[in-house]
């Protein structure tokens, strides 16, 4: 009858035992959360072949206008303006269908997300294109390294 | 805990996105003022090879040299295995922030066959290195350098 009592009380000691290490590793993986929280939406979705270019930068992205420069085509707000190819292969320095768009809409901030893999000379063409239609603060959108 | 927990694993995201601020250069745009220092001017040209190009307008040695009366300085960086030498730039770039500890602005003139992971390493690498910040505002040649015809 004693050992039929006493043995709750053996499991309580134990389970208090196995709680402790848990309760750890659950604070551990808090701090981790936490450290790496973000609730930045992911850029481009529907397109598993974009992918940003990664950098040390911290500095948080502010929510303006952003031109998008993917392998299928130039973007401006999510809406296609102006296809890659075209860019890619032309000496023009400035896009015309993005400085037409750029100029209706208002504001001098602009941030643009671009293929990590896509030639410099499209995002050149691209910053250019900002600069002109009087975009002046530029952004450009990467990825940062402490990411999960 | 145990709310927090499941909160954070189902709203967090795998990409946390920052951004870098650009100073545009171009022949129609000027770039903001840097405070007085030795060094007056700071370029880094990036050629189609990997190779890299600094050049620099120090102020003259001399003990009545004034602002404006520079010398120029060049240096290249051949390229390591056909990739970008960004330790050696780093290095190059550190004695010039010796030199001018007060500047913050350097120019990047990438080449347009680099791609746009190349350039954000080199505006990384440009902004800092392992002893601390380098020119935190790197000011992007956005006009065409030319750069792909000046080469055999």
């Amino acid at each position: 009858m004693r050992r039929l009592l006493a043995k709750p009380r053996a499991n309580t000691s134990l389970g208090v035992a196995a709680l402790a290490p848990m309760v750890d590793m659950l604070t551990i993986l808090l701090v981790f959360l936490l450290k790496s929280y973000s609730t930045d939406a992911p850029v481009r979705p529907g397109d598993s072949s974009f992918e940003l270019p990664m950098s040390i930068s911290e500095q948080p992205v502010q929510r303006t206008l952003a031109i998008d420069l993917t392998t299928h085509g130039i973007y401006l707000q999510d809406q296609r303006i102006a296809g890659t190819r075209y860019y890619l292969e032309q000496d023009d320095t400035l896009i015309t269908e993005l400085y037409g768009a750029l100029q209706q809409l208002p504001g001098d901030r602009v941030q643009v997300r671009a293929d990590a893999e896509l030639p410099y000379s499209l995002t050149r063409k691209a910053l250019f294109t900002a600069q002109q239609a009087g975009k002046r603060k530029v952004t450009v959108v990467t990825v940062s390294r402490s990411s999960l | 805990m145990l709310l927090l927990m499941p909160f954070l694993l189902l709203t967090t995201s795998v990409q946390k996105l920052s951004g870098i601020d650009l100073l545009l250069a171009g022949n129609n745009s000027e770039l903001p003022p840097e405070p007085p220092g030795v060094v007056e001017g700071l370029t880094v040209v990036v050629h189609p090879d990997a190779s890299l190009e600094i050049s620099a307008q120090v102020r003259r040695s001399d003990v009545g040299a004034k602002t404006g009366e520079t010398e120029a300085r060049a240096e290249r960086i051949e390229a390591q295995a056909m990739a970008l030498d960004l330790a050696a730039l780093q290095s190059a770039l550190r004695r010039y922030k010796g030199l001018d500890p007060k500047r913050e602005q350097a120019t990047l003139l990438p080449a347009d066959s680099l791609s746009n992971a190349q350039v954000v390493n080199l505006m990384d690498a440009m902004r800092r290195d392992a002893e601390g910040e380098l020119f935190p505002r790197v000011a992007l040649g956005v006009e065409s350098a030319g750069l792909e015809e000046a080469q055999p």
